[in-house]
């Protein structure tokens, strides 16, 4: 157990290591900083002051280093469009962002949970086909077609709701119906065909013709199987909330890290671009490790397999 | 990508009879998904005779005309946008350039991943640790959010965007070709060719990709709508496809500000792209069961 | 031993990494641990010995297939040249090896002309006829119809598969061909074709034969010379006949005791089969615990490959010729 652990950490710090390389060598080949922030015809006095003044003239590996050291103490430089440093204008958008898509993820879950395992106890009948198909739609659908259909329903047609904005809870529900979909459908297909796996098991099979009541054998021997599974899923499932958190935010002008970082590609503010950037690492990171902690300590078989692998 | 893990070494075998099916007892939703892509890809290859006018054409004067069905004439069946340009136009051209981008966009990411799999499955060790880093690296990132940095840094041009969106999924692909590289290396014909002599890119190019050539189809397939969802995701924000070329993405980007005025102008690419994603998604999902039932 | 030996092995070693398991255990073990051969031009050479006792890896290494932890193989007076490099592929028009599972050792999807065709075109030999010509003269040479040139290994039997890896083997006429378990995957009746295949190609073009089995009465059929492995060691070698007829290591013995006879189906669990799983770190003589004859001096030093008589080595501190002419 330790050591899967710790492969674990290994290779969470190797993925940060990349995400902070690159990104250093891609802000410092984008162009001398010198040249930008001065200008072109500046004298060469003045530009070798500001490069020994932020340390680019020492070689790249120490600059790395400095880098790096004033990326693990939240420094990431300050916004170029107002000027203010880069974590703190991030750090504003979390709570914003965590109010549409933790509700979306409940969402999903409550929706393709059921939706699968339902599927599931009944395959190859019209209720299993529609979940499946309305399933595929979930996760196949652009979110910024469905945002767009919901805004023209709920927002032109009807006006019951909000098309964008933040100022109260009503101008949330469009967003959270927007992004619960893909995971709702990411994880009935895949709850249901777990539960079909778990169901065409031995024991399962024994159980039924022991007599044991069906509605015993679902709830105490294939729920608690095909959840384990399953667990896998959520880290793809938090992936997908925060790939589709960028385009919603946008689509309802949702003042989010997503929108954040959509705008901030726009306009090249790289400060800011490279703190989303490692702060999705980080959460995509955490999530990961605790989605393989939480299979390695349901699934016994899992532990004991990775204790003897390499 | 986790949905990728169902698939096993086993697709090879299974690949020649699940593509019978598909073709002679397929269900009607499959026959209508197929029909729906073939009339996709016949609009994209002959988007040049089906325009009725250049998807460029400015004409101030008929700025946003109805489509025929509401209150507009024959000569413009979808309607104008903000610009007078002609929507079927604009929509024909828009699903070659989708299309375009996505194949070329799968294709780069196959060669990508396909030798990066020989590679770690021919020098193993360090090599093929360093490559696994970077695989379970992209792996664990939402790629649309790896595209959108590398966007802040990167030119605006069409190859680079192709290039750009060539990056995704190449980790399946290495995962999924180290590991039958390793398979068919270890004994079998590729060990057998290669003592023969000959040399280890007879042995990949020659030997093991054609066998392994439909598990790399049958993945490209599932990737393909995912492309198409990264590629329109970006055009609609508008850092993707640039003006005046378009893309489906990128037509609803601009139609969302006159989806008042002139909703048609969101409804018509956004029915496309639907259709086409859900129906290569269904595909995809059919195929997976199929694959998940035959190795069972 | 007369004449220059075509192949001459000394001291191989190899060790696997085994597999950590909970205790981590990070020593390898010696699948081969020092053997020193020599196959003449010419001759068959039958490498014999259980599962696990490192023939097959010991016919890898020979071959250069696999790199060795230590130790040398020459062939024909020069070493083997560096794994995968440009003089290792050309060298193996001359040096070639049959596996044990023929379907498995050839392309699924390639006829069998285009797998007979490749060693030629692989080692550059002849044009479109040339090659043409030589995949029938190889299909006859195995007593194989040239009308199974166009067919797939999935539409041909077991053996003629292993025909064909066969021809394909000795397409460039090597001067060594190496077979790893070539019968055991097939049929009882096609082991006895394929084995006198072999002797028939093997006397007719010449070539030196390294056959490793673990069935007796296939290596006493068609080997000269043969040499008995147990635990990545040789314990005995000499003259087939010898060896079959007087074996002198005590696991030899119990081997050629197990070998069943003609009408005797009936399969005698061996001395071997029981054996508890021998310690690989152990000094002294790794048989020992097996072994009918064990002394005390045995657990002390491990016995070295001494030779007895001309063409006639054992690894055995207790038996001499004397004993076994007592026995």
């Amino acid at each position: 157990m330790t050591s899967f652990v710790l492969i674990r950490l290994l290779r969470a710090s190797a993925t940060l290591a990349i995400v902070l390389a690159v990104a250093f060598f891609v802000l410092r080949l984008s162009g001398d900083a010198a040249l930008e922030t001065l200008s072109i015809d500046a004298p060469s006095e003045a530009l070798s002051a500001f490069r020994a003044h932020w340390g680019l003239d020492e070689p790249l590996s120490s600059q790395f280093i400095s880098y790096v050291r004033s990326v693990l103490t939240g420094d990431f430089g300050r916004s170029m469009r107002d000027g203010r440093p880069a974590a703190e204008l991030v750090a504003e958008c979390v709570p914003i962002t965590l109010a549409i898509t933790f509700p979306a993820l409940l969402l999903g879950v409550a929706l393709g949970a059921p939706a699968g395992v339902y599927a599931a106890l009944r395959p190859g009948t019209g209720f299993d086909r529609c979940v499946m198909l309305a399933a595929v739609a979930g996760f196949s659908t652009p979110s910024f077609v469905l945002g767009l259909v919901l805004v023209w329903i709920f927002s032109v047609s009807f006006g019951w709701l909000p098309s964008g904005g933040a100022t109260n809870w009503r101008h949330a529900v469009l967003p959270i119906l927007t992004l619960a979909p893909s995971g709702a459908g990411t994880l009935a297909r895949f709850i249901r065909n777990a539960m079909l796996d778990v169901l065409s098991q031995e024991y399962i099979r024994t159980a039924t013709a022991k007599g044991v009541p069906w509605r015993r054998i679902v709830l105490r021997h294939a729920l608690p199987n095909a959840a384990i599974p399953t667990v896998t899923v959520m880290g793809f499932m938090i992936g997908q909330l925060i790939a589709g958190s960028v385009v919603v935010e946008s689509v309802f002008s949702w003042p989010g890290v997503g929108r954040l970082l959509a705008v901030s590609v726009a306009s090249r503010d790289f400060a800011v671009v490279q703190c989303v950037l490692l702060l999705v690492t980080l959460t995509m990171i955490t999530a990961n490790m605790s989605v393989d902690l939480l299979y390695a300590i349901l699934d016994p078989r899992m532990r004991r397999e990775r204790a003897t692998a390499r | 990508m986790n949905q990728m893990n169902a698939l096993g070494l086993d697709l090879r075998a299974a690949a020649p009879e699940i593509a019978r099916r598909l073709a002679w007892s397929a269900p009607l939703s499959v026959r209508i998904c197929l029909v729906w892509l073939a009339a996709m890809a016949i609009v994209a290859a002959f988007a040049d005779g089906i325009m009725p006018y250049d998807y460029a054409a400015v004409n101030l004067r008929e700025r946003l005309l109805p489509p025929l069905a509401f209150g507009g004439d024959l000569a413009h069946i979808l309607g104008t946008d903000e610009l007078g340009r002609d929507e079927l136009s604009r929509i024909v051209f828009s699903i070659r350039v989708s299309l375009f981008i996505a194949t070329g966009s799968t294709l780069v990411s196959a060669c990508i991943g396909t030798t990066a799999g020989f590679v770690a499955a021919h020098f193993r060790g360090r090599i093929e640790q360093a490559l696994l880093a970077l695989v379970d690296f992209q792996a664990s990132m939402p790629f649309l959010i790896l595209a959108l940095a590398a966007r802040a840094f990167l030119d605006d041009s069409l190859p680079v965007f192709i290039a750009l969106l060539g990056l995704h999924g190449w980790e399946r692909y290495a995962r999924i070709i180290r590991g039958l590289t390793i398979g068919a290396a270890g004994r079998g014909y590729a060990a057998a060719v290669r003592q023969l002599g000959a040399h280890p890119l007879r042995v990949y190019g020659l030997h093991i990709l054609p066998n392994v050539a439909s598990t790399l189809i049958i993945a490209m397939s599932i990737a393909f709508p995912e492309v198409i969802l990264v590629e329109s995701s970006l055009s609609f924000l508008g850092l993707g496809v640039q003006p005046p070329a378009a893309s489906l993405g990128s037509l609803i980007g601009f139609g969302r500000d006159y989806l008042v005025r002139a909703p048609w102008l969101v409804a018509a690419p956004a029915i496309t792209i639907s259709l086409l994603t859900l129906s290569v998604s269904y595909l995809g999902d059919r195929l997976r069961d199929h694959i998940d039932g035959a190795s069972r | 031993m007369s004449g220059r030996a075509l192949l001459e092995a000394t001291d191989l070693v190899k060790r696997y990494r085994a597999n950590g398991g909970l205790f981590g255990a990070a020593r390898g073990a010696r699948a081969v641990d020092g053997v020193s051969l020599a196959v003449r031009r010419g001759e068959t050479f039958g490498l014999v010995g259980e599962s696990g006792s490192g023939k097959s890896t010991t016919g890898r290494l020979l071959l250069g297939l696999e790199k060795t932890d230590s130790g040398s193989v020459s062939f024909d007076g020069a070493p083997l040249p560096a794994i995968d490099s440009v003089a290792w592929r050309r060298q193996r028009a001359r040096m070639q090896m049959v596996f044990q599972d023929p379907p498995g050792s050839l392309d699924p999807r390639m006829t069998i002309r285009e797998q007979l065709e490749e060693p030629l075109v692989i080692h550059g030999m002849g044009n479109k006829g040339a090659r043409r010509e030589r995949v029938e003269a190889l299909l006859d040479a195995v007593g194989l119809g040239r009308e199974l040139a166009a067919r797939y290994p999935r539409q041909i039997s077991g053996g003629q598969c292993q025909r064909v890896v066969i021809a394909r083997a000795i397409a460039t006429s090597p001067d060594l061909l190496v077979c790893d378990e070539p019968l055991s995957a097939l049929d009882v009746s096609t082991q006895a074709q394929i084995a006198s295949l072999l002797k028939d190609l093997q006397a007719r073009i010449g070539m030196a034969l390294v056959f490793i089995s673990h069935d007796l009465r296939a290596v006493r059929q068609l080997s000269d010379h043969v040499a008995v492995m147990y635990l990545g060691r040789i314990v005995e070698e000499g003259n087939a006949q010898d060896i079959f007829d007087r074996p002198l290591h005590p696991y030899t013995k119990a081997l050629v005791a197990a070998i069943p006879k003609f009408g005797d189906d009936h399969a005698r669990p061996s001395l071997l089969e029981s054996a508890p799983a021998p310690p690989h770190e152990a000094t002294g003589c790794k048989f020992r615990s097996n072994c009918p004859l064990a002394a005390a001096s045995c657990a002390a030093t491990a016995p070295v490959l001494r030779s007895l008589r001309a063409g006639r080595k054992v690894a055995c501190g207790v038996v001499s010729d004397e004993t076994s002419e007592a026995a």
